[in-house]
């Protein structure tokens, strides 16, 4: 053992704990594993909060931006309509149309189109309504600008608009169902988060979901009147 | 299992009699030096390869309003550059959140018949504007003749910050896909900085037509 000593530093001669903590090698050596081991644990995030695993995704409220990746969303209000589209409606085998409307800030660096995952209904609808046909929670289909109705709109970077994600639903009684005033109950849908990543098959990077969501409480509101179908006599013309 | 060792070094190494302990040693050095230089040997070209391929960079034009400009199978000359707030395409008024930029440009084919895929203002950050797909934009669909101009107006959607600075047309003349393939020829036009328009502002698009006397007018 005494091969492995040696004489501690004049100032820590002079102090008796600095001197039993430092005064030989292996102290030396064990002292530093530990303040590595410390510093190592900090710098990992080791101390931060305590996040239970059954805490569940971040949520966030109507109306507050969400960072996506792509797309800044801001999910403001949902509807059920017939007014839109309304002649596309028998081809979905749907009686009316429920509608998103969302805020989309294009944070890329190019044009881009609201990604088609970029909001997920939930499993269960409110008020008895099911999605018909082929249609998909995490799948709405058309997208339209609430400006103009274009579909499927070419968002540029750093121009804001509001979209319109429309799914194909039933109603549990289409008969006598009156959807002038729209529904009173809130829905909660997912907004997915996505990374700029390279891509191990076929090359190249691109935006992918990186399975995080934020869950937000959706507003009911009233129909974008921009994508309303326009007066039959009109359209006629 | 020392055999092929031995028999190894004796061929690369001839050792006199009687110096038999040290082989081995020597074998495994020469080994590990022959590993190496087979490492380097495989590895420097291998390293290098993706550059000795036909290269799918694409090769960039570049050239200021009114320059005929040369990029693969077009040719592509800027007239003029408008804004508005409202634009009047023909069949709508379409508004905007931003401005319309309004490209009034001339284009030909170089060798054979050909069509712009992809027309985009970047601005002075980086980020690129693609070709509104609200108006029409006809002369970006149509397939024009070598030498033989046409005329007509693009118009792209830009948010008001754009024109903080210079803005450069580019014209992509093959598929563009960011994720797989790049595009084989581009051209790049330096707009310069393009003035905001005053509020209700109209701009309006010009159809697609031959222009008189081809690129020599």
């Amino acid at each position: 053992m005494r091969a492995v000593t040696t004489t501690a530093p004049r100032a820590a001669r002079d102090v008796p704990l600095v001197r039993a903590v430092v005064g030989t090698w292996p102290r030396r050596v064990a002292l530093g594993v530990v303040v590595g081991v410390v510093a190592g644990t900090v710098a990992a995030g080791g101390l931060a909060r305590h996040v239970a695993a059954d805490a569940g995704p971040a949520r966030a409220v109507a109306g507050e931006a969400v960072a996506t990746g792509p797309f800044d969303v801001t999910v403001r209000s949902w509807t059920v309509t017939d007014a839109v589209r309304a002649d596309d409606l028998e081809g979905a085998g749907a009686d009316a149309w429920l509608v998103v409307v969302v805020g989309a800030d294009n944070a890329d660096r190019e044009s881009r189109r609201l990604d088609r995952t970029a909001v997920t209904l939930p499993d269960a609808l409110p008020g008895g309504l099911a999605l018909a046909g082929d249609a998909e929670p995490d799948r709405p289909d058309p997208t339209l600008l609430v400006r103009d109705a274009s579909a499927y709109p070419l968002l540029q970077p750093g121009l804001p608009e509001d979209v319109a994600l429309l799914w194909p639903v039933t109603l549990p009684d289409a008969e006598g169902a009156d959807l002038d005033g729209g529904p009173d109950e809130p829905l909660t849908v997912t907004v997915p988060e996505f990374r700029y990543r390279d891509m191990t098959v076929g090359g190249g990077r691109r935006w992918a979901e990186t399975g995080d969501v934020v869950l937000v409480d959706v507003p009911p509101g009233d129909v974008p009147p921009g994508i309303v179908d326009p007066p039959e006599d009109e359209e006629d013309w | 299992m020392t055999e092929p060792a031995a028999a190894t070094t004796a061929v690369v190494h001839p050792e006199p009699e009687g110096a038999s302990a040290p082989r081995p040693r020597r074998a495994d050095r020469a080994a590990t030096v022959v590993l190496l230089v087979l490492a380097v040997v495989v590895g420097a070209p291998v390293a290098r390869v993706d550059t000795w391929w036909p290269t799918l960079t694409p090769t960039t034009t570049r050239g200021d309003v009114g320059d005929v400009v040369t990029a693969g199978p077009l040719r592509v000359r800027v007239d003029d550059v408008r804004t508005g707030t409202t634009l009047e395409d023909g069949y709508d008024t379409l508004t905007t959140g931003g401005v319309w930029v309004a490209v009034d440009l001339a284009v030909s084919a170089s060798t054979r018949e050909a069509s712009i895929d992809t027309l985009e203002l970047r601005d002075a950050a980086g980020r690129d504007h693609e070709a509104s797909q609200r108006a029409g934009n006809r002369i970006l669909s149509r397939y024009v003749d070598p030498d033989v101009p046409e005329a007509g107006t693009v118009v792209v959607e830009v948010p008001e910050r754009a024109l903080d600075g210079d803005l450069v047309l580019r014209v992509l003349t093959e598929h563009q896909d960011a994720d797989l393939d790049r595009p084989q020829a581009i051209a790049e036009i330096d707009l310069g900085r393009v003035e905001a328009p005053a509020a209700g502002t109209v701009v309006e698009v010009v159809g697609p037509a031959l222009v008189p006397g081809g690129w020599d007018a």
